[in-house]
C-alpha cells in the first residue's frame, strides 16, 4: 500500500474504542418509551392477525368492513401473519414505537404479563357490561383489575373419532379411563391403532394429554398452581400423572413420532388410527363430506372427587397501548365485543367455534358445535392450554420432557428431575 | 490497484507536482474506498454483533429493561445438559459433515476430472442438490425417511424389515439421518471447488512423475494434493463455517428433537434466543458459536499460512 493513511495499531485501537462504546450504551436493549400524547389525531388503524385460513382472513375482513360502516371515520387495514412469526414478533410489534393498533390474541399468561409490563390498551370502555360469562371476564382482566382483552370466541379439546368407524368396529363411547382403556384394547385387538399422536412437526401435542391428565387427577388448582411454578414437577402428583399415561403408551400409534401434524390428521381421518385428542381445528380441516361424521368424547373421568375442568382455549383481540389512535383501537374493541360482530365472524369463517358473548347465537348449529357448548357450560373450571396458562419457554420444557417419556417411560423419574430444573431456569430468563 | 504505482511512477520534471496532486486525490478515492465499506459493516456486521455480546450479560425477555447478570449465562451453559448435547452433537456435525464432504467432494472430483464423453452430465447430477433449496430438500428426506418412506421400503425389500426405523422420530438415529441430506448436497458444492484446484495442477509434472516410475496412489499423493493446498485452503474454511452454521436441514427436519436428541448450537440458540423469551442466554449461546467459527478458521488460517511460508 502506498499511502498508509491510518496506522495499523490506530486502526486496532479505533476499533476497540467503538466496540466499546457500543457495548456501552446498547441501544439494542433498550425499548422507546410510550409517545406521550402525540399531535395530530390518526385514523389510519391497523389489525394485525394471525388467522391464516382463508375463511379467517375474510371474516377478519368482514368485521373490518362492517366497523368501517358505523364509524366512516377511521381507516383500518389488516395485516395477516403466519401464526408462527406472529407469535414470535407480538413482543417486538408491542414494543415498537409505530405499533399495529389492533392484534389477535389470545386469554392467559401471556397476556397478563404483557398487561403488567404495560404494553395493552386498557380496554375497559370497551368491555361489554353484560354478555360475558365471570369466567370470561375475569380472563380478561389483569392485575389491577383493569381490563386488557376482549375475548370473541373459543374452542374446545376432546378426543376426536369418526362416527362410521366406532359403528364399523361396534365400540361406544367410554366415560371413565378403565373403560377408555378396555377400548384401546379392545381396538387393538381389532388391528386398529387406537391413538394418533404426531409428533415430528407437532411435539407439543403432548400438552393436551399433560393437561388432561393432571386436571383429571389432580385438579384445576394444582394445575395452574405447577404452571405458575409454586408447585415443583418432582411432585409425587406429577409423577403420579406420568404414571397413568403410561397404562395409555401401548396403545399410540408406533408410527407417531415420525408423522408431522398433516399426516397424523390424514391417517386418522382415514380411520388407521382411531381416536385423537385435538381441538376442534382437527375436524374443520377434514374435507366437507367427512365433517357430518366427526364426533368426540369427553376426556374420561379419572376420579370422580376432582371437579371436572376443560380446556377451552379463548380466543380475541388486544390493543396496544402506544397507539396512535387510542379512541379508533377502543371503539374496535367495543365492536367485537358485540354478539352482531362474533355471529358475522363466525358465519365467514366457517370454523366450528363458539362465540364468546352468550348473547350470540352460532351462526351454523351442528350437533358436534352443541355437544361441545354444552360439556363447556357444564364444567367446574375451564383453562386455556398449557402455553397459554405459561408461556412458550415453558412448553419447551414440557415437549422435551413428555417425547422422552413416551421413548423411555422407566426414565420417568429422571425426567422429572430434568423437567423441573429446565422450568426453573427457563422461569429465571 | 495496478493502475495507481503506474500513475506515480511515471516520471519526468513537471510530472511531479501533477503526481502528487493527484496522489492525493486518489488518497481520498481509495479512503472513501476502504471506509465506506467499513462504515457499512461496523454498522450492519459488528454493532449488532456487539450488541449481542452486550445481552448476553444480562437477563432480558425482550421487553422489560434488561437485568446485567454479568457472566451468569455464560456460567448456565455449564449445567445445562441441552447445551451439552448440542455442543457434543456439533462436534459430530463438523467431523462427520465436514470430513466425508471434503473426502467425497474430493474423490468425485477426482473421478469426474478427466475429459470423458458425456462428463458434464455427471458433474451437473452430482451439483444439482446445492441448486435445491435446504427447505425443498427437507421436504423430499422427510419423505425419505418416513416410517413407510423410501428407506424403510429399501430394508423391507432386501429382508431387513427389522432394521426399520423411525429415523427422523429416534434419539439414536436423528443426528445421523440429518447429516446425510446435509452431505448430499455439499459434496456436490465441494466438488465443484476441487474441480477449479484441479485445473490448475500441471500436468507436466505427472508425465515426468509417470516417466519416473510413480504409481497413481504416489502421484496424486506427492504430485496432486501439494498443487491443491490453495484450494483446500478455502475448502476447510468453507466447510467449517457451513458445519458450525447448519441450521435450517436440521429445522426442517426435527427441530433439534425428539427431546433435543439431534440439537446443534445453531437450533438451540434460535429456539432459546428467537422462539423462546430468554434473549440474554440466546445471545450467550450465539456468542459461542461465534467464538468457535472463528477460532476454528483462525488456528487453521494462521497454521496454513506459516505452512505456505515456511514452504
Amino acid at each position: 500500500m502506498s499511502h498508509p493513511i491510518v496506522s495499523r495499531r490506530g486502526f486496532l485501537a479505533g476499533v476497540g474504542a467503538l466496540g466499546v462504546a457500543s457495548a456501552l450504551s446498547a441501544c439494542a436493549t433498550s425499548t422507546p418509551s410510550p409517545a406521550a400524547g402525540s399531535g395530530a389525531k390518526s385514523t389510519a388503524l391497523q389489525l394485525k392477525s394471525r388467522e391464516t385460513s382463508d375463511g379467517g382472513r375474510k371474516a377478519m375482513q368482514a368485521l373490518l368492513d362492517e366497523f368501517v360502516k358505523a364509524n366512516p371515520q377511521y381507516k383500518p387495514t389488516l395485516n395477516t401473519m403466519e401464526p408462527a412469526a406472529f407469535q414470535q414478533q407480538i413482543r417486538a410489534d408491542l414494543t415498537l414505537a409505530t405499533p399495529p393498533d389492533m392484534l389477535t390474541w389470545f386469554a392467559g399468561e401471556i397476556a397478563s404479563n404483557f398487561a403488567k409490563q404495560g404494553l395493552l390498551l386498557d380496554a375497559t370502555s370497551a368491555f361489554p357490561a353484560d354478555g360475558y360469562s365471570k369466567q370470561f371476564a375475569d380472563l380478561s382482566t389483569d392485575a389491577s383489575g383493569k381490563k386488557i382483552f376482549v375475548p370473541t370466541n373459543y374452542y374446545w379439546w376432546g378426543m376426536f373419532y369418526r362416527t362410521s368407524n366406532f359403528e364399523k368396529w361396534d365400540v361406544s363411547e367410554p366415560k371413565t379411563w378403565d373403560e377408555f382403556i378396555a377400548l384401546c384394547k379392545t381396538l387393538k385387538g381389532k388391528g386398529v391403532s387406537p391413538i394418533a399422536l404426531p409428533l415430528a412437526d407437532s411435539a407439543w401435542l403432548t400438552a393436551s394429554w399433560f393437561d388432561y391428565l393432571n386436571l383429571r387427577i389432580n385438579g384445576a388448582t394444582f394445575h395452574r398452581a405447577l404452571l405458575a411454578g409454586q408447585e415443583a414437577y418432582t411432585d409425587p402428583r406429577v409423577a403420579k400423572v406420568l404414571d397413568t399415561w403410561r397404562e395409555v403408551l401401548p396403545y399410540l400409534d408406533p408410527d407417531g413420532k415420525g408423522l408431522a401434524f398433516q399426516e397424523g390428521s390424514a391417517k386418522w381421518q382415514q380411520g388407521k388410527d382411531a381416536m385423537f385428542l385435538a381441538g376442534t381445528f382437527l375436524g374443520d380441516a377434514t374435507p366437507a363430506d367427512v365433517k357430518a361424521d366427526v364426533n368426540f368424547f369427553q376426556f374420561p373421568i379419572i376420579d370422580a372427587n376432582v371437579p371436572v375442568a376443560e380446556e377451552a382455549p379463548l380466543d380475541g383481540f388486544i390493543a396496544s397501548a402506544r397507539t396512535a389512535n387510542p379512541e379508533g383501537a377502543a371503539a374496535f374493541l367495543k365492536y367485537v365485543a358485540t354478539p352482531q360482530a362474533q355471529e358475522l365472524y363466525l358465519k365467514t369463517s366457517g370454523s366450528t367455534l363458539i362465540p364468546a358473548n352468550s348473547n350470540a347465537k352460532s351462526p351454523v348449529s351442528t350437533p358436534l358445535l352443541e355437544k361441545g357448548r354444552a360439556m363447556v357450560a357444564s364444567a367446574a373450571d375451564v383453562t386455556q392450554f398449557f402455553n397459554r396458562d405459561s408461556n412458550d419457554d415453558q412448553l419447551n420444557a414440557l415437549t422435551t420432557a413428555l417425547v422422552r417419556f413416551i421413548d423411555k417411560p422407566d426414565e420417568a423419574g429422571d425426567i422429572l428431575k430434568q423437567w423441573q430444573s429446565d422450568s426453573a431456569k427457563a422461569r429465571g430468563n | 490497484m495496478a493502475a495507481v504505482p503506474k500513475a506515480v511512477s511515471r516520471g519526468g520534471p513537471g510530472a511531479l507536482s501533477v503526481g502528487v496532486r493527484r496522489g492525493s486525490r486518489e488518497t481520498l478515492v481509495l479512503l472513501a474506498f476502504v471506509l465506506i465499506p467499513f462504515g457499512l459493516e461496523m454498522f450492519w456486521t459488528f454493532w449488532p454483533a456487539l450488541n449481542s455480546v452486550y445481552i448476553s450479560l444480562t437477563q432480558w425477555d425482550g421487553i422489560a429493561p434488561p437485568v446485567f447478570v454479568g457472566l451468569d449465562n455464560y456460567a448456565r451453559m455449564w449445567s445445562d445438559e441441552t447445551f451439552r448435547t448440542a455442543l457434543r452433537n456439533t462436534v459430530i456435525w463438523l467431523v462427520l459433515f465436514g470430513g466425508l464432504s471434503v473426502l467425497g467432494g474430493l474423490g468425485l472430483a477426482l473421478l469426474l476430472d478427466k475429459p470423458r464423453k458425456g462428463i458434464g452430465v455427471y458433474r451437473a447430477i452430482f451439483f444439482l442438490p446445492v441448486v435445491f433449496s435446504m427447505v425443498v430438500t427437507a421436504l423430499v428426506w422427510r419423505m425419505i425417511f418416513q416410517p413407510d418412506g423410501v428407506v424403510n421400503g429399501l430394508l423391507a425389500a432386501v429382508g431387513l424389515e427389522d432394521q426399520a426405523r423411525i429415523w427422523l422420530g429416534e434419539p439414536e438415529t436423528a443426528l445421523y439421518a440429518l447429516i446425510v441430506p446435509a452431505l448430499w448436497r455439499q459434496v456436490g458444492y465441494i466438488m465443484v471447488l476441487f474441480l477449479a484446484g484441479l485445473k490448475t495442477v500441471d500436468p507436466l509434472l505427472h508425465e515426468a512423475a509417470k516417466v519416473d516410475g510413480a504409481t497413481a496412489f504416489e502421484r496424486f499423493r506427492h504430485v496432486t494434493l501439494p498443487q491443491l493446498r490453495p484450494i483446500t485452503t478455502v475448502v476447510l474454511a468453507v466447510t467449517v463455517i457451513d458445519a458450525l452454521r447448519s441450521f435450517d436441514i436440521v429445522w426442517a427436519l426435527t427441530k433439534g428433537g425428539p427431546y433435543h436428541s439431534s440439537e446443534l448450537l445453531s437450533t438451540y440458540q434460535f429456539s432459546t434466543g428467537l422462539l423462546g423469551s430468554q434473549l440474554g442466554y440466546g445471545s450467550a449461546l450465539a456468542v459461542v458459536i461465534f467464538l468457535l467459527t472463528v477460532g476454528t478458521i483462525v488456528v487453521y488460517l494462521v497454521r496454513s499460512l506459516r505452512d505456505e511460508e515456511s514452504a
